[in-house]
């Protein structure tokens, strides 16, 4: 039982990074979904330390706030001359990432994270952390906070797909159409935070990275329609969770390590039959 | 403050040792790493950073002794493989180079973990000395470290002495450097595996994840100071190298601290400093 719960938040945590992913491949901008991925850690450091393991709002909102951090301090960074957008992310997210690493070691007897944990996570706890209702056990907390994020992506995406769309393929007719970039990367940037956060305790900084890019960019290799590369990219997702749950069983190695690794060889195989499949 | 002295002084042949290993790891990065911000490459060194984890697991499995040269080549092959492999598919594929980046990033670094946790497993906890490689442990480097540290940074600094004048061409203008009949292709690749070179011995003092930090602020520091390139190669290397030493003046204080965090903390607050400065020296 506990493996099938391993795989199933897995495949949320993969099919909720791979809905954002995409956008962000589209746009170019996926290091900043890996620097996001990394500058949330003194946020939620913070939020554990002042509102305690259990408080998600704390948690989530300190997260929120240092990748609100991130966003801004890179495009103040970017009007310097003496940085460029690739520099201003490398040079913020390490800083926002040291931070949080030394806050960990400050007050590791307090928190539940370790150093290692930040960087690749521990699903294989994800079964141990349930959610009681009314006394009720309703299964794993991160299974029903994976869900419950999966179904607003949704709903968002359903409604915003024509506005991403626009912003994404062609951002110059956009704004000659009066279209605000502005507010719509914005708001991508929420949505990459959100999925970043609520992802991170089960696979880790680095290990997001994976999950953001590796469907879309597949799916990229063999589809140029939107909506293909929604669906393709979906499913390569739950592939790369089971089959890396496979293999870091087979392999007895880290679960979310081996997810991220099989991502790698599911991009190797899509890539040697990419001219003989067109979807 | 009596640790300060002490550290300062000098006087322990150990912190000696690590001051200088440190510092020029330190050298190495802030110098290379110029060339990488200046034709907007930066984010490659934070791949092969992160990319070189697996080798240097491979590297122990294969001779398991924490430290040593084995550990560098390890690193070396898997830096080397993983620029190859971000470079090729980004000529064969519709994919941009940011996102093949962040693939080959986190597919290596996932292979890595998966390998630590292998090691975890077969060669006791205790080897778990390789979170070093992590965030980085500068107190750790030692004498045989040193002695490869010295090896590689003299490699560095003379190929770029050498090559000044054809990296200069090819980092601002390429084109031209093509046209004029110098080798871009050639000299591209020495650069990367100097990049390679440098991410691989800077990871006893910062860690792989925080390399980057190493490689791209010392030459912003710089860039404000000046903007003639041997100056701001200058600048970048006594910026990294300094950063070097109050790394390991952190390490050496509060040994249960990881070392690269406290590096890339000391190298933004010197970019903050320096950012409202706009080129003092140099002929503007």
């Amino acid at each position: 039982m506990d493996s099938i719960w391993i795989i199933v938040v897995g495949g949320l945590v993969a099919l909720n990074c791979s809905l954002v992913g995409n956008l962000l491949i589209l746009r170019k901008s996926v290091m900043i979904g890996d620097a996001l991925s990394h500058a949330v850690l003194p946020g939620m450091v913070m939020g554990y330390f002042y509102f305690g393991d259990t408080n998600l709002i704390g948690v989530l909102g300190g997260a929120a706030l240092a990748g609100l951090v991130l966003v801004l301090s890179i495009e103040w960074l970017k009007k310097s001359p003496l940085l460029k957008e690739d520099s201003a992310i490398g040079l913020i997210y390490t800083v926002l990432f040291s931070i949080g690493v030394i806050l960990v070691s400050v007050f590791a007897s307090q928190v539940h994270l370790d150093q290692e944990h930040v960087l690749y996570g521990e699903i294989a706890y994800v079964p141990l952390d349930r959610w009681f209702m009314n006394g009720t056990d309703m299964g794993p907390r991160s299974f029903w906070l994976g869900l419950g994020l999966l179904a607003i992506l949704i709903l968002v995406l359903r409604f915003s797909f024509k506005g991403f769309n626009l912003t994404s393929f062609d951002p110059d007719f956009a704004a000659s159409k009066g279209v605000r970039i502005k507010v719509w990367n914005y708001f991508l940037m929420i949505l990459v935070t959100a999925v970043v956060v609520v992802s991170f305790e089960n696979v880790g900084a680095v290990l997001v990275v994976a999950f953001l890019v590796a469907p879309g960019a597949s799916a990229l290799l063999i589809s140029h329609r939107m909506k293909s590369i929604y669906t393709l990219s979906s499913a390569f997702a739950l592939i790369i969770a089971i089959g890396g749950f496979f293999l870091a069983d087979f392999t007895s190695t880290s679960i979310s390590g081996s997810m991220a690794f099989f991502s790698g060889i599911l991009f190797i195989f899509v890539w040697l039959i990419r001219k003989r499949v067109r979807a | 403050m009596n640790d300060f002295l002490q550290f300062f002084s000098f006087s322990d042949p150990n912190v000696r040792l690590v001051v200088l290993g440190t510092a020029l790891i330190g050298a190495c990065s802030g110098s290379i790493g110029t060339f990488m911000v200046l034709t907007r490459k930066s984010l490659l060194g934070d791949v092969v950073s992160h990319s070189i984890l697996p080798g240097i697991c491979v590297a122990f499995i294969l001779y398991p002794v924490r430290s040593g040269i084995h550990l560098f080549i390890g690193a070396m092959v898997a830096g080397l493989l993983s620029g190859i492999a971000a470079d090729y598919f980004s000529r064969k594929s519709v994919l941009r180079p940011d996102a093949l980046f962040a693939l080959v990033l986190s597919v290596f670094f996932g292979l890595g973990v998966m390998l630590i946790t292998y090691i975890q497993q077969n060669y006791g906890a205790g080897q778990a000395g390789l979170d070093a490689i992590l965030f980085g442990k500068a107190a750790a480097i030692n004498q045989d470290d040193l002695t490869y540290i010295t090896v590689v940074a003299a490699v560095i600094f003379a190929c770029l002495i050498l090559f000044f004048r054809s990296f200069r061409m090819i980092t601002f203008n390429a084109g031209f450097a093509q046209s004029i009949g110098v080798r871009v292709r050639i000299y591209n690749g020495i650069l990367s595996s100097l990049t390679v070179m440098a991410v691989a011995i800077g990871i006893q003092a910062v860690g792989v994840v925080l390399m980057a930090a190493l490689l791209i602020a010392p030459s912003i520091v710089s860039k404000a100071l000046s903007n003639r390139l041997w100056l701001i190669l200058l600048i970048s290397a006594f910026v990294g190298g300094l950063s070097g030493l109050l790394g390991s003046f952190v390490s050496y204080t509060l040994p249960a601290m990881p070392t690269g965090p406290w590096i890339v903390i000391c190298l933004s607050l010197m970019v903050f400093a320096v950012l409202p400065f706009r080129r003092k020296f140099g002929n503007s």
